[in-house]
């Protein structure tokens, strides 16, 4: 019995590191999933978002020394205003137009947390962050129970939203939206609306991960969270609200908690070899997925709702 | 007067790759309307493997170049044949074409690393010597970089505007069927396209390589700005072409006026932020202009 229990958390604080990476990932991909999936809007800068929550609410705690929950509602707001800026600079932007925008956008995070010395501490990093409560040694385990139930609530909005007339429209201005628009339907106030509640959520999962690393780097706020949630949704379906929970399972879920927990990898490996193999799977899976099964593992194989004007080739 | 000079100097001599990059990105974008993502490895291929050539092999920058360029523009063919041209052909959309693209590149970047390794490596070559232009220092290779961009540039408007294979670009950009059923053969002409491209990008990784380091992210921390030079400057119309050589050499001029002035980082930033501004001026411009 002592074998199993150290089996299933035979290292614990691994093992709710993983865990709390792949909840936290499983909300962000829900919450691209409206953006992307359902209003067409391509944001590559979801990093940037959360990255902004993370590090407002890192500098208001640490470098201002503002009280936990009044940070934490700064940080979430300032993210939703940064959707609506980006939201307004996007709006009459083409696909390409986009993509330009929301990198630049994250990337503009990135260069300010490590170029703000004074305020984020730059490569030293900033902190220490700790948990608003304390109830012993497992507090990371009830930390990640918070962040379960506010990705629960995530998931919960999420398929209200495909129920409703609102996600109707939105699905409407992701096909065509010139055409929802003619119909009179207010497109640029419900992409503006959409942007400012799901770009705040990504900040605050940003300003709640915050306590769970305890320090803050620059190289937290890189590209590879932005592809790790892309993968996740594209693999599960970016249509269907479930797919981003299917995905994260069966990518961050296999390589940070399964393997990493559970495989004995050589310390070598597991340090300069892993990471990069990780990343060139992710890579390869949205190649062939795009490919071969474009509506991911849920959605069904028919291509005709995403079809485009043909091009040559 | 002298903070002119040497902002254009500085820009037009260390981003004058950024130019050469941009075109080539700019020719797949107005042949197929693809952005690659993909294209920053082709930069950083060609950097490798013309580090490779000279270090390895022992062939002089020069030589090195055409290793660089050849092998560049053979990984843009293979991409786009292994990749891209399935992906046109299932009428993959925008959007899932430059998720594909970004795949490709997260795959590249981190494969390459298990080749030639994740350390910095460097060009062996004679220490640079520094002629003077207008009073500031620039090494032999920034001066053959920009006459590359600039020739590299003329030759690619002399081969779209005034010769049959370019004619025959110029139809198949502009109406792929129509041209196809004319009795071009689009394979061919794409092809070279890419092939072109490539090169472009091997050569812009090569003079980056030799002017600092070869690092897997070589390619990969300058695409934004080489993406960004296309989507303002390009269009779906060959005349793009020369905009996107002004823009980027520009956006070039810019960066060095900003550093100058204010550290890197920021200076990176506030170009990033003039950039959204002319992005998003010039996506009203056209909507004002009824040409949506």
């Amino acid at each position: 019995m002592n074998g199993l229990w150290d089996f299933l958390f035979g290292s614990p604080a691994f093992l709710t590191f993983g865990l709390y990476t792949v909840v936290m990932v499983i909300g962000l991909a829900l919450l691209l999933h409206l953006q992307m999936g359902l209003a067409g809007i391509g944001n590559f800068g979801v990093v940037g978002f959360w990255g902004l929550g993370m590090y407002g609410f890192g500098v208001l705690v640490v470098t201002y020394e503002w009280p936990y929950l009044g940070a934490l509602l700064a940080a979430t707001a300032l993210a939703g205003v940064a959707g609506v800026v980006v939201g307004w600079l996007v709006a009459d932007l083409d696909t390409d137009g986009v993509l330009g925008a929301t990198l630049s956008f994250a990337t503009i995070v990135l260069l300010l947390a490590d170029g703000e010395r004074d305020l984020t501490g730059g490569q030293v990093g900033l902190g220490t962050i700790d948990f608003p409560f304390d109830v012993g040694a497992r507090t990371d385990v009830a930390w990640l129970g918070v962040l379960t139930a506010i990705v629960g609530a995530i998931l919960y909005y999420v398929r209200r939203v495909h129920r409703s007339p609102y996600g109707r429209l939105l699905i409407a201005v992701g096909d065509n939206e010139a055409l929802a628009t003619s119909l009179g339907k207010a497109t640029f106030r419900s992409k503006m609306l959409l942007l400012a509640l799901t770009s705040a959520a990504m900040g605050l999962l940003g300003a709640l991960y915050a306590s769970m690393s305890h320090f803050l780097f620059p190289s937290h706020v890189d590209v590879r969270l932005t592809i790790a949630v892309v993968v996740a949704l594209v693999l599960g379906g970016s249509r269907q609200p479930l797919g981003a929970v299917v995905g994260a399972l069966l990518t961050v879920g296999l390589f940070d908690v399964v393997i990493k927990v559970y495989v004995r990898l050589p310390p070598d490996f597991a340090e300069q070899a892993y990471p990069k193999f990780q990343q060139m799977v992710y890579g390869g899976l949205l190649i062939v997925l795009l490919l071969f099964r474009p509506l991911g593992l849920l959605g069904d194989m028919r291509r005709d709702r995403l079809s485009k004007r043909g091009r040559h080739g | 007067m002298d903070y002119f000079a040497d902002a254009l100097v500085i820009g037009l001599t260390e981003q004058g790759p950024l130019a050469l990059a941009a075109m080539g990105l700019a020719l797949i974008y107005y042949l197929n309307g693809i952005i690659n993502v993909a294209y920053a490895e082709t930069i950083t291929l060609g950097a490798y493997f013309g580090m490779w050539a000279n270090t390895t092999l022992g062939m002089n920058f020069y030589g090195s170049l055409v290793v660089a360029g050849a092998v560049a523009g053979g990984i843009s063919v293979a991409t786009y044949g292994l990749i891209f041209r399935p992906a046109l052909r299932r009428h993959v959309g925008t959007l899932e074409v430059i998720i594909i693209s970004f795949g490709l590149s997260v795959f590249l970047r981190h494969g390459l690393q298990f080749v030639f390794g994740y350390l910095a490596r460097f060009y062996d070559v004679p220490s640079p010597t520094f002629t003077s232009v207008l009073g500031v220092g620039v090494t032999r290779f920034q001066i053959i970089a920009v006459g590359l961009v600039v020739a590299l540039g003329l030759a690619l408007y002399v081969f779209i505007q005034r010769t049959d294979p370019g004619q025959r670009i110029r139809a198949l950009a502009s109406d792929a069927q129509l041209a196809e059923v004319s009795g071009i053969d689009p394979r061919r002409v794409t092809v070279l396209m890419w092939f072109v491209a490539g090169v472009a990008g091997g050569l812009a990784g090569a003079f980056w390589g030799v002017a600092s380091s070869v690092q897997p992210d070589l390619g990969f921390s300058r695409i934004l700005l080489i993406l960004l030079v296309v989507v303002v400057a390009g269009g779906r119309n060959a005349s793009s072409l020369w905009r996107v050589q002004a823009v980027g050499l520009a956006a070039g001029v810019l960066l060095s006026a900003l550093t100058l002035r204010i550290d890197p980082l920021h200076a990176q930033i506030w170009l990033l932020v003039a950039f959204l501004v002319v992005l998003k001026a010039r996506a009203q411009q056209t909507i004002g202009a009824g040409q949506v």
